[in-house]
């Protein structure tokens, strides 16, 4: 079974950097919460796991959102500007065609994979990492 | 305990699956999801002189025709600026040229030095200038800037920000003084003022060093998607 870093590192460069910081981020956090708890309360290893993949999959998704939200407003700016849309290197961004709408495309598929799972609707609803780690952490707890 | 809750060996396989199977996608977005914000930001400086009036038109490289039907954009800090398209924005015989990612020398570099003091800059608002002889490590003298904006995809802390008026500071530092006065805000400005934008929104740590900029009247902006350079779009009004 893939760990949590493996996934990660399957990413692509420019991606990955952002995410670098994640895992150690959420593991400061449950290291905090799990201070309040006796040992034999403490989460396990493949909850700890667990919990840095949901909040992985925010962050991931958030980000293919966005890039999708500036794609859609770069075109509509340039389209009030009277131009069609704009080229970076060889990719087009015009109306709303496949590269504009890519960062889209990606997250309903990355969430796609949660679906039927508690986590979905934990991804769908957070409103920050901070959050989704409590959050999260208090569902692994109590099972 | 957690696959009592969630059945992670089914999730990490779906996942797998999905990166997998998106290898190309995901590494297309990641090559130009920064440019993509960092276009919206070009557009956007554009779009303000647009709003107040300017006339506004874009210049294209020669090798993509007379009339191209978008303008092209540089992919990353490398090129030669005469390889990529600008604006050109003009009102009362006094003409701006937008570019994204020029080179332009720091206010104190001097040509003598052993190694040019230069920073390349998102969105860079200079006097005309005719850049079609530049390499791509060729820079413009600072005393032609105008003004310039930085785009980051990405949601601000302090230290973001932070990092921003050190920029400024290299490049424009006249701006860090107590400039936005009463009657400074009461005139109208012929052009924008250097800034920060990004895509998400100002932390609470961002937002105290925000507050200490406007507290210290420095002359400089910081923008998110709730709070937009331009008047006529902002990233909440793409759907």
């Amino acid at each position: 079974m893939a760990s949590y870093t493996d996934i990660v590192n399957s990413l692509p460069r420019p991606i990955r950097l952002r995410f670098d910081s994640i895992g150690s981020f959420v593991q400061t956090i449950i290291a905090e919460q799990e201070d309040r708890l006796s040992p034999p309360e403490r989460l396990s290893r493949e909850d700890h796991e667990l919990i840095k993949l949901a909040v992985f999959a925010y962050a991931l998704n958030q980000l293919f959102r966005e890039g999708s939200a500036a794609a859609r407003a770069a075109v509509d700016e340039f389209q009030h500007l009277g131009v069609s849309g704009f080229q970076i290197g060889a990719t087009s961004f015009e109306g709303r065609n496949d590269n504009v709408r890519l960062g889209d495309t990606l997250a309903d598929k990355l969430m796609k994979c949660f679906e039927g799972t508690p986590l979905y609707e934990e991804i769908t609803n957070a409103r920050g990492l901070s959050e989704l780690t409590l959050t999260v952490i208090r569902k692994v707890h109590s099972g | 305990m957690a696959n009592a809750w969630v059945d992670q060996k089914v999730l990490k396989e779906r996942l797998a699956v999905f990166f997998g199977q998106s290898k190309k996608e995901v590494a297309l977005f990641g090559q130009t999801v920064n440019q993509t914000f960092e276009a919206f930001v070009f557009a956007a400086t554009v779009a303000w002189y647009n709003d107040r009036k300017w006339t506004v038109r874009f210049i294209h490289p020669p090798k993509l025709g007379a009339v191209p039907a978008t303008p092209k954009l540089k992919f990353s800090t490398r090129g030669r600026p005469g390889n990529y398209s600008y604006a050109v924005c003009e009102k009362n015989n006094v003409e701006r040229h937008v570019r994204h990612q020029l080179r332009v020398a720091t206010r104190t570099h001097r040509a003598a030095q052993k190694k040019p003091a230069n920073i390349c800059l998102d969105v860079a608002v200079i006097e005309p200038l005719n850049l079609f002889g530049f390499s791509t490590d060729d820079y413009v003298s600072n005393s032609h800037l105008v003004s310039f904006g930085e785009a980051k995809h990405m949601s601000a802390f302090a230290e973001l920000v932070a990092n921003f008026i050190g920029l400024v500071h290299e490049l424009q530092p006249e701006r860090l003084k107590r400039i936005r006065t009463k009657a400074f805000l009461s005139k109208v400005r012929p052009d924008p003022a250097p800034f920060l934008y990004v895509s998400g929104v100002l932390y609470r740590t961002a937002m105290g060093i925000v507050e200490t900029i406007e507290r210290r009247k420095y002359d400089i902006d910081v923008f998110n998607k709730t709070n937009a350079l331009s008047g006529s779009m902002n990233l909440q009004g793409a759907t």
